[in-house]
């Protein structure tokens, strides 16, 4: 599955069927390279989801077993990954050591485990091990 | 390892980019230790449309890396005030840009106009300059790279080279690598002093 599908796909909350909100970006986690949980615009109760959290990733609609599922961040930290500002897509795509590796423009998740598998940049694939950091400027990727 | 050689001016605007992936500020300027003649670290001014300079510095030791697009730190805890890395005399004196190139020989060559650095190594070989040759120089009437020995060839005042030098000159940076291996690697002249 490609990240970039996850982006405006409605959250419903499978004991009542209602729409709790839509899939607004990602926060990511490294170490291994995964999507955390999921940031949602348009909701009542929290902003974020955990990935943990999720019944399943489908195709038309994420769904969670409650509204309960819904949080806010739990620290600075997870606030400040949480950040529109960090997400992956179309950023510049840079080596540790400074060099061009082009722009991000999509990565491919385990729809299961939300596992990064591979960075998709316009020059290829990168894998998402190499992953380093993910910042408002950048991407970071090991030599 | 592969020499990377580039204008040390070219580095002025290269943002410097932590491992997280955010941008913390451009380079400024290269700084040079007279003593020594080798890199000491980089000024910085703030990124953005009001791109002030700042009150901390980047010592070249703590750079993770040199890249086509950005010079990398691990993070901003690397940073020093500015004073360890540019002294304030050593700021307000003579820029050594500004110096004149002398043989042993006692020929002026030109003037220099930029440093040549070689980003491979560590700490960054200065390997030579782009000069804006005097008469003295064949071709002169555009600027030429002169190679410098591998120690100690800044200086105050004047920067001063082993007239062998001379006959090492490159028009542009493709092939002075080779330039300056061969500079570096030919017999002993007797006219070089050793230090």
């Amino acid at each position: 599955m490609r990240l970039r599908e996850t982006r405006q796909r409605e959250v419903v909350d499978t004991s009542t069927a209602a729409r709790l909100g839509r899939v607004d970006g990602a926060v990511l986690a490294l170490d291994p390279a995964r999507v955390h949980a999921l940031r949602l615009s348009r909701t009542e109760a929290g902003a974020l989801l955990s990935w943990s959290d999720l019944t399943a990733f489908g195709p038309d609609a994420v769904t969670v077993p409650g509204a309960g599922a819904l949080r806010e961040a739990v620290d600075d930290a997870e606030a400040a990954a949480a950040q529109a500002d960090r997400d992956l897509l179309d950023k510049p795509a840079v080596s540790e050591f400074g060099m061009d590796l082009g722009t991000v423009l999509d990565a491919e998740l385990d729809p299961d485990t939300g596992t990064l598998l591979a960075i998709v940049t316009d020059r290829g694939d990168i894998d998402a091990q190499r992953l380093l950091g993910v910042g408002s400027y950048a991407v970071i990727f090991r030599e | 390892m592969t020499a990377a050689l580039v204008h040390a001016a070219a580095l002025t605007g290269l943002p410097l980019v932590t491992l997280g992936g955010e941008r913390e500020a451009l380079i400024k300027d290269v700084v040079f230790d007279r003593g020594t003649g080798q890199v000491a670290g980089f000024t910085l001014n703030n990124p953005g449309l009001l791109s002030r300079s700042r009150k901390d510095a980047l010592p070249w030791d703590a750079v993770h890396g040199f890249g086509d697009v950005a010079l990398t730190i691990v993070d901003t805890s690397v940073l020093v005030p500015l004073e360890e890395v540019a002294p304030a005399a050593e700021r307000d004196g003579a820029d050594v840009l500004a110096g004149q190139v002398l043989t042993d020989g006692g020929t002026e060559l030109g003037t220099v106009v930029d440093v040549i650095l070689d980003l491979s190594a560590r700490p960054p070989d200065v390997v030579g300059y782009e000069i804006e040759p005097g008469p003295a120089l064949p071709g002169h009437g555009h600027r030429v790279l002169v190679p410098l020995p591998a120690t100690g060839a800044v200086s105050g005042e004047r920067l001063i080279v082993p007239a062998a030098a001379t006959e090492f000159v490159a028009d542009d940076l493709g092939v002075f690598a080779v330039t300056v291996q061969a500079f570096r690697n030919r017999p002993a002249s007797v006219t070089e002093g050793q230090n």
